[in-house]
């Protein structure tokens, strides 16, 4: 079996998945190594576990409640979201700056990969890809059969597929409870009428301030233009001084 | 036919409590309506359950071979079917208490459909080539 595989037009496939495998354990290796021993992980995702279960419980509970046990209930479930949301934030931050490591790991291999393979098809769908897939299915290929694969998108579907289970197996999956905030976390989207009218009037004076910037802009651009000008004619005037010095000169000698 | 539990406040309390006290997996559970789950137990269960079948139609559907897109759609349709029939008919949860059909049908979707289509690839490539 081994070498009827080994003999086949597309054996090259077996080698993508193979460095796809290697390298996917190295980089959870590393990851285990800067990331998921570390102390501080392990109290950020015990934190973010016991929030995200307390705000459940919370949510549930509210509901069978007197109007007045439900606000202070509600306010308690605000701060617990709150502290859900920083813990999140920090274990992304936390996760983000030993995950440049690893992006490093997976550069080098993809372009190792990309060295032995550019130009070659490893594999060959056995579909037409949709124009989303098709750039990278093909991706340095000749030719105008799309069925033929590149490196690129077995690289990927391995990256995917065996990255997301393999971090399952050893538990290294991030916290369901977590939700991701991203560098650029959005505001909470409430509907306290004070937050939204405080939202509003910051954007509207973000929208004033624009305007003036921009109407000081254009008068800056007319002062540029009006000196410009005069500029233009005081050099034209001294031109024009100019050849009558000439002028009186010769007159003169 | 499942208990709805939905809607009743002191049975979602008690599921949730009982999510804190789930008893630890075991083998059995996965074909017991009685067990009690914790919504992580759960989740890891139908995420594997999405890979083994991902796996066994990339297979087959490169053995055979099928070709075309369609069995992109078919794929997703079948996983699909086979995690809610599961959830609903075997172990008989409340989806509810487990975040809605969405939560659940979710779990290892996008995994397991990548892991389809790099099976399938391999197999169609490895034995008609």
């Amino acid at each position: 079996m081994a070498t009827m595989f080994s003999s086949s037009k597309y054996s090259d496939s077996l080698t993508v998945v193979g460095v796809s495998l290697c390298s996917a354990v190295i980089c959870e290796a590393i990851s285990w190594i800067l990331i998921y021993r570390t102390s501080s992980y392990k109290s950020l995702r015990s934190s973010i576990d016991k929030a995200s279960r307390k705000l459940e419980y919370m949510k549930t509970t509210t509901d069978s409640l007197k109007l007045t046990t439900k606000k202070s209930k509600t306010k308690k479930m605000d701060r617990v979201e709150t502290s859900l949301k920083e813990s999140s934030r920090d274990l992304f931050f936390f996760k983000f700056k030993s995950g440049a490591v690893v992006a490093v790991v997976l550069i080098v291999v993809f372009g190792l990969l990309n060295s032995l393979f550019e130009g070659k098809p490893v594999a060959k769908l056995p579909f037409t890809p949709i124009w989303i897939v098709k750039s990278m299915s093909h991706r340095g290929l000749q030719g105008t059969d799309f069925t033929d694969c590149s490196m690129a998108f077995l690289y990927f579907l391995c990256s995917i597929s065996i990255r997301t289970n393999l971090q399952k197996f050893l538990g290294f999956a991030p916290p369901r409870g977590s939700a991701n905030p991203g560098l650029f976390p959005m505001p909470d989207q409430k509907t306290n009428g004070q937050e939204v009218g405080v939202v509003r009037s910051s954007l509207d004076a973000l929208v004033k301030g624009g305007r003036q910037i921009l109407v000081i802009a254009r008068n800056m651009l007319e002062v540029v233009d009006l000196n410009k000008t005069r500029g233009v004619r005081a050099l034209h005037q001294l031109d024009i001084g100019k050849e009558q010095m000439s002028f009186t000169g010769k007159f003169c000698f | 036919m499942k208990e709805s539990k939905s809607g009743n406040p002191k049975s979602s309390l008690k599921q949730l409590q009982n999510n804190e006290n789930a008893s630890p997996f075991t083998y059995s559970k996965l074909l017991d309506p009685e067990a009690d789950w914790d919504k992580d137990q759960l989740g890891d269960v139908l995420h594997w359950i999405r890979q083994v079948v991902g796996l066994f139609c990339g297979l087959f559907c490169g053995a055979v071979p099928l070709v075309g897109g369609i069995w992109v759609l078919a794929f997703l349709a079948l996983s699909s079917g086979i995690i809610y029939g599961y959830y609903s008919l075997i172990l008989k949860v409340d989806e509810e208490d487990f975040g809605g059909h969405g939560a659940l049908l979710q779990e290892g979707l996008f995994a397991s459909l990548t892991l389809f289509l790099l099976c399938w690839i391999l197999a169609y490539s490895l034995a008609h080539f």
